[in-house]
């Protein structure tokens, strides 16, 4: 971003924290604000990124991948008039070097699988997950206004065994029991409407945490695939690999805590823990006491 | 890393020095390590980027600001916003992130 872009999404930003009430407003206010008066306040030909949300940098410092909010400038909003109904989308722009383009999966891929994936999945999956816009290294949509479970958990980063004893007050346990239940519910609800996520890291769920009757959304679905589509072997491995991140992050919650938990995936993991885990692990949880 | 630490009041999280930040979401801070924190000659402070991201801290600040950021990093805002551990809202976010990670 250029300096004078810096400095005018300095500007906006600070604008927004006015005009939302207060310094510290709810991000739903924010994005609503945003989202109805984005477009008048700016009126450039090129996109004006208010916030950075995702980059995939290289550890030379490369960025591959990276993934904004932005105000669209004029220059979108004439090329693709359906940015034009939003005051800030969802812009991810690829490099070449960038692993889904490299495996193939380029914009035009993600919309097309996008948009087949929502006319099938349960409403509130989709509810906020629609395209807008593609062009060869640049995908659009609309906002989702969630935090990824991966940036949530606090087992992001850690080794299996620090992770298991990595001290968790009982509320944060609680909270990252009920993300687990309910993505992984998320996750079935897909399967049986015979929807495969395809890349479903712990990057790729959001929770909303404003949104309590519909807190998960699966994000990112360039991957997705159809059970009319593929194998019965194809489409059962591809349910396991859906699940088996939620797996292991039940294994290690139930590991930390010392007790197991009621639920399909925390009693899924337990059966699975030779799968999912080193023997030692696989052995620990065969022990946990319920 | 020394200018940083004479010209900003540090704080202490998960064993780390380093100072607050406003985040670029409204309402949110992060905390950047004083080893990816450079005094710029006009009082200003650059972060280091590259590293605040490889950090692992730009995903661990979104933790720390629940319900308050969008996606799986967290910027912070650059510029001359020099927090103070006296304001209210820094103490509440030091004090929710001690209690959240190791202190």
């Amino acid at each position: 971003m250029s300096s004078t872009a810096d400095h005018r999404a300095l500007r906006i930003r600070d604008a927004v924290r006015k005009a939302t009430g207060s310094d510290s407003p709810e991000l739903s206010s924010t994005l609503q604000f945003l989202e109805l008066h984005g477009l008048d306040l700016h009126q450039e030909p090129e996109d004006l990124v208010l916030y950075e949300v995702y980059r995939d940098e290289t550890t030379s410092g490369a960025v591959r991948t990276f993934a904004d909010i932005v105000i669209p400038g004029t220059a979108t909003r004439s090329a693709h008039p359906t940015t034009a109904t939003h005051g800030i989308h969802f812009r991810k722009i690829y490099t070449p070097s960038s692993p889904p383009i490299v495996r193939g999966e380029t914009p035009h891929v993600e919309f097309s699988r996008t948009t087949r994936a929502v006319a099938k999945i349960p409403f509130d999956l989709g509810l906020r997950l629609s395209p807008l816009a593609h062009a060869p290294l640049t995908y659009r949509s609309r906002v989702v206004p969630g935090q990824t479970f991966a940036a949530l958990s606090p087992f992001s980063d850690l080794s299996y065994e620090d992770a298991i004893a990595t001290p968790l007050l009982p509320e944060l346990a609680a909270a990252l029991e009920q993300r687990i239940n309910l993505s992984y519910e998320a996750i079935l609800r897909m399967h049986a409407e015979n929807v495969l996520h395809g890349d479903l890291h712990l990057d790729n769920i959001m929770w909303i945490a404003d949104a309590p009757s519909t807190p998960v959304q699966p994000i990112d679905l360039a991957s997705a695939l159809f059970r009319e589509d593929l194998s019965v072997e194809e489409w059962e491995a591809g349910t396991f690999d859906d699940l088996n991140e939620f797996l292991r992050e039940a294994g290690l919650l139930q590991l930390n805590i010392g007790r197991r938990i009621q639920g399909r995936c925390f009693s899924e993991s337990c059966r699975l823990a030779e799968e999912l885990f080193p023997a030692h692990l696989a052995a620990a949880m065969a022990k946990l006491p319920k | 890393m020394d200018v940083v630490m004479n010209k900003f009041q540090t704080v202490i999280l998960n064993k780390e020095e380093g100072i607050i930040l406003r985040g670029q979401f409204p309402g949110s801070f992060c905390f950047v390590p004083v080893a990816f924190v450079e005094a710029k000659a006009d009082g200003d402070i650059k972060v280091h980027r590259s590293r605040y991201l490889m950090s692992t801290w730009a995903r661990r600040n979104v933790r720390l600001n629940p319900g308050r950021t969008i996606g799986s990093h967290l910027f912070p805002e650059e510029g001359n916003t020099r927090l103070s551990t006296d304001e209210a809202a820094v103490r509440k976010f030091l004090s929710r992130a001690r209690t959240m990670i190791a202190p």
